[in-house]
């Protein structure tokens, strides 16, 4: 995960996203103590940083593997925030449309499936507070495996397939990744690498721990 | 019995702007999740572009900012067959096709189905996420395209 964590600034600042471990922060970061907390103002310019306020006196950019760069704008009023103040459920929402390497957001979209739905006014089954757990605890169990390997980590479009199941979609290249979690809490999983429906497409019910891992290194093998 | 719909022709999908039907890659990319072909019948709905003056914001059905996207009708059906395994244990093959299925106030409706119908969810799953990868974006949701590249 490329994390730059920065104190407040009022210049802009151009944080570079290199390998998993890159971290730039500005030049004021110890100026800063507990009894002066900042207000830290921040937008995020471009389409690819997913952003995350921390605590009182730090923002963490979460920058994505891959991406070149994030231009950040401390200074821009219409971003502003106080230093109290978590994004609301719609903020990160509205934001998750974008790449991000977030659990915390997977989390948070999982969470709001069943608003999700209502909204859209769509005619699905809703998806059960079981299956939230069972989601969350696939996708935990999923992202642990891959993190604590020190594999780079992207989150999944989180959605349901409409019959009440929450459903983990990546795609890198022709390869699509697809985990479907059941309101029983089984866990199914959906590879597909081409055109045709059965030759290239592999289906797996139930995958292990070497199964899990195994699937990701074949989705990143395709960067 | 409605006229066939040729192999040729354009069909339309409505994708809400709501993030539940794709995800911004970090290429810029805007991908078509599979849930935007999610029909609980498992006959996802679509225009035909011939009936609708080739005109993907006849698909909107008034909602400006929906995205709408378009999958060739060949390519449809192309997926191939679909194997489900009946009761008694036996694979049953199904074809994929599409057919025109006019409505009142929507003359350019058709249907993508399963021939015979699929009774089983499980193998729909591929189906609709074989459309997915096949759509094009012929209109962007607001969502996205607000927001620039």
């Amino acid at each position: 995960m490329n994390v730059a964590t920065l104190k407040t600034s009022n210049t802009p600042n151009h944080l570079y996203a290199g390998n998993k471990t890159s971290v730039q922060k500005t030049p004021i970061e110890n100026e800063l103590t507990p009894h002066d907390p900042p207000i830290p103002q921040y937008q995020i310019i471009g389409s690819r940083a997913l952003y995350d306020l921390l605590s009182s006196a730090t923002v963490t950019v979460y920058v994505p593997f891959g991406a070149k760069s994030v231009d950040v704008n401390w200074a821009d009023p219409r971003s502003a925030t106080t230093s109290n103040t978590r994004m609301s459920s719609e903020q990160i929402t509205s934001s998750s449309v974008y790449h991000s390497d977030s659990i915390g957001i997977t989390l948070a979209e999982i969470e709001q499936l069943p608003s999700a739905i209502r909204r859209n006014e769509l005619d699905w089954e809703t998806v059960s507070n079981s299956t939230i757990v069972e989601a969350k605890t696939f996708i935990l169990r999923f992202w642990h495996l891959v993190t604590s390997r020190l594999a780079d980590w992207d989150s999944p479009h989180v959605a349901s397939d409409g019959n009440g199941e929450v459903t983990f979609e990546w795609w890198q290249g022709s390869h699509t990744l697809t985990f479907f979690v059941q309101p029983d809490g089984i866990v199914s999983c959906l590879t597909s690498w081409g055109y045709h429906i059965w030759d290239e497409m592999d289906e797996i019910v139930e995958p292990s721990d070497d199964d899990l891992i195994k699937i990701w290194s074949w989705l990143r093998d395709r960067k | 019995m409605f006229d066939p719909v040729d192999d040729s022709e354009e069909l339309y999908r409505r994708v809400p702007s709501d993030q539940m039907y794709f995800k911004r890659e970090l290429t810029g990319e805007i991908r078509v999740s599979r849930s935007a072909f999610s029909d609980r019948r498992q006959r996802p709905s679509v225009d035909r572009a011939q009936l609708c003056r080739h005109d993907p914001s006849w698909t909107q059905k008034g909602d400006e900012s929906a995205g709408v996207v378009s999958l060739l009708t060949q390519n449809v059906r192309l997926i191939g067959d679909i194997i489900s395994i009946s009761s008694d244990g036996t694979s049953v093959f199904h074809t994929v096709d599409v057919v025109a299925a006019p409505e009142p106030d929507n003359i350019a409706h058709a249907e993508i189905i399963t021939v015979p119908h699929l009774e089983k969810n499980n193998p729909f799953k591929r189906l609709q996420g074989k459309l997915a990868e096949i759509a094009k974006w012929e209109i962007l949701p607001a969502m996205v395209s607000s927001e620039g590249p």
